[in-house]
């Protein structure tokens, strides 16, 4: 409980730190909404083209996307500066948290907070407003639920596979590196259905880096896109998320020891 | 004469220690080789998934088709707006050292450009290369004519040198502006979109097309690419080399006034 109240307090300071910079706000937000319309006219002008994608429309792609966007916001927002650890580590400014009363892991998180998922948000949500509308979306409540549910559980994916690759540095110092291979794979991966890559591709994107229940299995379930119907697993985003974070909270305590521990 | 080929000394003192400069960066390296074969790999994928519904669309056979967006991906290496002189620049002019630069006696556009040229000379044969070979093997790019092999190189070369003017001017106006970062940003989104680097111009609608027909970013990886896969040949290679000449001289005529009108400013300032 306490911890809940430290961390809004921690977000509190956050965000009156960056409300100083508010050309920078908009700049951010601006090159966010330009990245993404260049991002989607050129997978609109290929569909357009060519009609279809691996039996994925235009607006299914559309809701592909904008799906990808609603959980990278909300990861972006709270937990974008993952990838600062490296230089926190480096420094030796992360020993502040050490020894201060209240756990290192919450000092790290709420120390900022990103503006640049508030753009990401909104695409989202506008896209998704978009692609809604022409496919024609009749959901009942269970399907809005799971909809909530998945969008968030893709944010716990993406912060948990960040977390686990910046946990790394307490090994190794460096992680940035590996970690910004991963975040260009993620990107490349989200915006195409993951089955036209092939089948080993599928498989390591399903088992190894699950990053395809971000947004693809999702939208194969919503969508109704698997041929010869859905089966289970492809429902289990929530569960993998739960599951990464489970992994990656055991990297990060161990690293956390490992690193107090040596006294690096 | 004398003169000449002194600069030519300077320009290969500069390579060098550009060469050393990059040499330190391992890491980032193997980094980026992997994320060139990742992305090649991709793009291959997606093409086939295309040309799977519609294999008439984009009015190229799909080897052809295949191999464009494997040079695409191949030759962001150095046609990247990251690998250019304008963050030097930039940075030159934060720390106030840029008079440095300036005060040397080499003219300052020719200084930058041998730097550059270093830079990218060693990203060429470290990362371009070995890209290319892979993408031979692995990811179906295939050997293109000999004539067209020609014209790609020469059209390359002058890709390289209009991305350099473009870039050149960005690192200008930071002399102005003091942060191009966000500028550079949107050059990077239009760059791009109009270059033609992951969907070819040819296939975008009317009035898109148009306006990337004007502007000079096609000269960056539209048109070599297009010549690599013999979509330009003959007299449509020769048009096409005559554009990026045009641009060539074009934009060393606007870099040069631009120049110079941000020096006076510069001195104005004091620096």
């Amino acid at each position: 409980m306490r911890n809940i109240w430290l961390y809004g307090q921690f977000l509190r300071v956050a965000v009156l730190g960056k409300a100083q910079y508010k050309a920078d706000f908009f700049v951010g937000i601006a090159s966010v909404l330009v990245l993404n319309a260049v991002n989607l006219s050129l997978i609109g002008i290929l569909v357009y083209n060519f009609d279809t994608l691996g039996n994925w429309g235009i607006w299914d792609l559309m809701f592909l996307y904008s799906f990808w966007m609603l959980s990278r916001g909300i990861y972006g927002v709270f937990f974008w500066h993952l990838s600062d650890l490296e230089e926190m580590i480096v420094s030796g400014n992360f020993d502040a948290y050490l020894v201060r009363p209240a756990s290192p892991f919450l000092q790290f998180i709420g120390k900022e907070i990103s503006y640049t998922g508030v753009g990401d948000f909104l695409v989202g949500v506008l896209g998704f407003l978009l692609a809604a509308a022409q496919l024609k979306l009749k959901w009942q409540a269970g399907e809005w639920v799971y909809f909530v549910i998945c969008v968030l559980s893709g944010a716990l994916i993406q912060m948990a596979v960040n977390w686990i690759g910046a946990s790394l540095c307490f090994w190794t110092t460096r992680s940035h590196a590996a970690m910004s291979i991963v975040e260009r794979f993620i990107v490349l991966m989200q915006q195409y259905p993951a089955n036209i890559f092939g089948k080993y591709f599928q498989i390591f994107v399903t088992c190894f880096l699950p990053v395809a229940f971000i947004n693809y299995y999702p939208s194969v379930v919503l969508l109704n896109k698997a041929e010869g119907g859905t089966s289970f697993w492809q429902y289990l985003s929530p569960v993998v998320s739960l599951v990464l974070l489970f992994v990656g909270a055991l990297v990060w305590t161990r690293g956390v020891k490992r690193y107090a521990g040596t006294g690096n | 004469m004398r003169a000449n080929s002194m600069s030519l000394r300077i320009g290969a003192a500069f390579l060098h220690s550009e060469f050393l400069n990059i040499s330190v960066y391992r890491v980032s390296f193997w980094l980026n080789l992997v994320y060139t074969f990742l992305m090649m790999y991709s793009v291959g994928y997606v093409w086939r998934a295309l040309y799977a519904a519609n294999p008439d669309a984009a009015g190229v056979p799909l080897p052809n088709m295949v191999s464009y967006a494997v040079m695409g991906v191949a030759l962001e290496a150095i046609l990247h707006p990251r690998n250019g002189p304008q963050f030097y620049i930039m940075e030159q002019v934060r720390k106030g050292t840029i008079e440095m630069d300036i005060l040397k006696p080499v003219d300052f556009q020719f200084y930058m450009f041998t730097k550059n040229m270093g830079g990218l000379a060693v990203r060429f044969l470290f990362l371009v290369l070995p890209s290319l070979i892979t993408a031979y093997f692995l990811f179906s790019l295939k050997l293109p004519h000999f004539s067209a092999l020609m014209g790609f190189a020469l059209s390359l070369a002058c890709s390289v040198v209009i991305s350099f003017f473009l870039n050149f001017m960005l690192g200008l106006l930071s002399m102005v502006t003091m942060n191009i970062k966000n500028i550079n940003w949107g050059y990077n989104a239009v760059l791009r979109f109009f270059s033609g680097q992951m969907v070819p111009l040819w296939i975008f609608p009317g009035m898109l097309r148009i306006l990337g027909n004007i502007l000079p970013f096609r000269c960056i990886y539209s048109i070599p690419a297009s010549i690599y896969i013999g979509n330009y040949a003959g007299m449509d290679m020769l048009g096409a080399l005559g554009v990026q000449g045009t641009w060539i001289i074009l934009l060393w005529i606007s870099s040069r006034l631009l120049m110079k009108k941000v020096f006076a400013r510069v001195m104005i300032q004091g620096g």
